[in-house]
């Protein structure tokens, strides 16, 4: 009996250390995909994207946008997988020439997180984005949606920075403009959580 | 016991007799001119038909023989329902298999079979609206279908007899287009190699 | 007594009208940048057209709003006019009339006419294309153009625009059909006293938080 109790004493010490620290099992954290390609047998594994803005955010009536974050791995690689959509509710259709292009971030374009001690941490982007919008009619209004999938590739160096603290703060270089995000405190470490999950699920 | 014997040599008897009544042609002509052979086996399905409405890729394969020289042909359709109209830019060249891009065959062992388009396809898609699809009045329909040539030398043809074939990948120029082979269907090339007397 | 009080009421009110230009300033941005530590500056947007303009402005078509503000990101300041232009035609534009409906090229220019006749020359940050749609009105088509232009603005500049009268604008542009432009290539409008008032608001309440310190 007694030997029983202290191993579950042991135990349950081991368990909230564990949480202290964050995820560090595979069993906690959300998996999205974990595939092999069958003919290449590369490995594919992506975290759960979340959103790291609050709900209502920055939108009005009119303007929406919001940024998803997830972990990616393939083929040795690993890479901060960040997802940008916005929404603009306007009167009319627009003319095609109009949704072309509207959301251009090139290769190696920077992304600055911002952390919780004010230090900041910058990735380059690997894919370019030449994104269309595109136009729907609702009831009352069309709806002209943007969105694009950024993949900032991770080292040790990042991966560290990334994982030792929180991030309040997001910003997106893209090609003449940028876009700025304020995490919701509830989400202030999804980008280090998502990390660890990757690294706890390979 | 000769007569377990004798069963047995009757029912292959009859079996090779059901396969061959079983084996379906969409071509057995010789040409009059060139008295060259055309055979060519019946469209088989690899999926499932259950649920196909609703599966992205879907695929059927025939053999052909013009006298000595076999290939593959691979009837591919390609269907997706976005809840938006989709663009028509969105509509080019949704099939595209430049030549020579391969189709990889994978085997129960791992090995995979790669056989190389004969020729370039390229289909376009097109679009259907809710209201003119009785079953689909929520989304749009966006349609592509092509048939694409692949040539099937005789070792390929030998590896593709020794076992079933599990799944498919159809390489083209911007994606690849991966089709899981039903269960059913894992025999479906032996099949038309035997009725082919290949 | 009470007339003497009213009047003295009213007084009041206009010389904290008068004074109230930069007291009242709006900012929709005044801070430092959270990831360069550069100071950011947005004045909001204040109304040029003014009520009488827009009230008798009625007939379909030939109509000009504009609003101005002003903003600073690092040290580089820019004077902004938001512009609605509109005409009225008889046939319906096909998608490339709306496309070239209104364009402000690289290299065009503000020109501001000043009370003492001289003009002064500011050059467009970066070249513009008109959002522009068609609306079938009492049997004609109005075709609107919407479009937000920044201009450079240096310092010296600021000061005249803050201290001096301004009495004209003319802002270059292309149209390829429409009369918003015109033939000279540009859209011009005349300075009243509103105008000239949101003018030298917007401008001295850029230079008033430039000249503050953040924290």
């Amino acid at each position: 009996m007694h030997s029983v109790i202290r191993w579950l004493v042991v135990a349950s010490f081991a368990a909230s250390a564990t949480f202290a620290g964050g995820v560090a099992t595979a069993a906690d954290c959300k998996i999205e995909t974990d595939e092999t390609d069958k003919f290449t047998k590369v490995r594919t594994v992506i975290t759960r994207r979340n959103s790291l803005e609050s709900f209502w955010g920055d939108s009005s009536k009119d303007k929406q946008k919001d940024i998803y974050v997830a972990a990616w791995y393939k083929d040795g690689n690993k890479a901060l997988q960040i997802g940008l959509w916005f929404t603009n509710y306007v009167e009319r259709m627009p003319p095609d020439y109009e949704l072309r292009n509207t959301l251009v971030i090139p290769k190696e374009s920077r992304l600055l997180v911002m952390m919780a001690d004010g230090s900041i941490v910058t990735l380059h982007s690997v894919n370019p984005i030449n994104a269309n919008s595109r136009a729907t009619r609702t009831s009352s209004r069309v709806s002209v949606d943007t969105g694009a999938t950024i993949y900032y590739p991770l080292d040790d160096d990042l991966i560290t920075a990334l994982t030792s603290q929180g991030a309040t703060k997001l910003r997106v270089e893209a090609a003449e403009k940028h876009y700025d995000f304020e995490v919701h405190e509830k989400s202030l470490t999804d980008i280090g959580d998502a990390i660890q999950c990757l690294q706890a699920t390979l | 016991m000769k007569k377990p014997a004798l069963l047995a040599i009757a029912m292959l008897a009859i079996s090779s007799t059901a396969d061959a009544a079983k084996c379906k042609f969409a071509k057995d002509e010789t040409d009059p001119f060139t008295e060259v052979k055309t055979l060519q086996t019946k469209w088989d399905q690899l999926t499932s038909t259950w649920m196909a409405d609703s599966r992205e890729i879907d695929g059927w394969i025939s053999v052909v023989a013009v006298d000595d020289y076999v290939a593959l042909w691979l009837k591919l359709d390609y269907t997706v329902k976005p809840r938006s109209e989709p663009s028509d830019a969105s509509l080019k060249d949704v099939i595209n298999i430049p030549e020579g891009a391969p189709l990889l065959i994978l085997m129960p062992d791992d090995t995979i079979i790669e056989l190389p388009a004969v020729r370039e396809v390229r289909a376009d898609a097109y679009k259907l609206a809710p209201w003119d699809h009785p079953m689909d009045v929520n989304t749009w329909t966006k349609r592509a279908a092509a048939n694409i040539k692949y040539a099937l030398p005789p070792e390929a043809r030998e590896a593709l007899k020794a076992q079933d074939a599990t799944d498919l990948r159809i390489t083209a120029a911007n994606r690849n287009f991966d089709i899981e082979i039903h269960k059913k269907s894992r025999t479906d090339f032996q099949n038309a190699f035997a009725c082919m007397q290949l | 007594m009470k007339r003497l009080i009213a009047l003295s009421i009213a007084f009041t009110v206009l010389a904290a009208d008068a004074d109230a230009g930069t007291a009242s300033c709006k900012y929709k941005q005044n801070e430092a940048d959270d990831f360069t530590g550069e100071r950011l500056v947005k004045v909001d947007w204040v109304d040029m057209t003014g009520w009488a303009s827009s009230t008798f402005n009625r007939t379909i078509g030939g109509r000009k709003d504009i609003e101005v503000a002003a903003e600073s990101a690092g040290g580089h300041s820019l004077l902004k006019f938001r512009l609605k232009v509109s005409d009225a035609v008889q046939n319906p534009p096909r998608e490339q009339d709306l496309y070239s409906a209104l364009y402000v090229p690289t290299g065009s220019s503000l020109e501001i006419t000043m009370a003492d006749e001289s003009i002064i020359e500011l050059m467009v940050d970066e070249a513009v294309r008109g959002k522009s749609r068609a609306k079938y009105d009492q049997g004609s088509y109005v075709i609107t153009s919407k479009f937000t232009v920044r201009y450079s603005l240096d310092a010296e500049l600021a000061e005249r625009l803050v201290n001096e009268d301004v009495v004209y604008l003319r802002l270059a542009a292309q149209s390829h059909k429409y009369d918003f432009v015109t033939d000279k290539g540009s859209i011009e409008f005349n300075i009243n006293k509103k105008a000239q008032q949101a003018l030298t608001k917007v401008v001295g309440c850029l230079n008033q938080a430039l000249s503050e310190e953040v924290s």
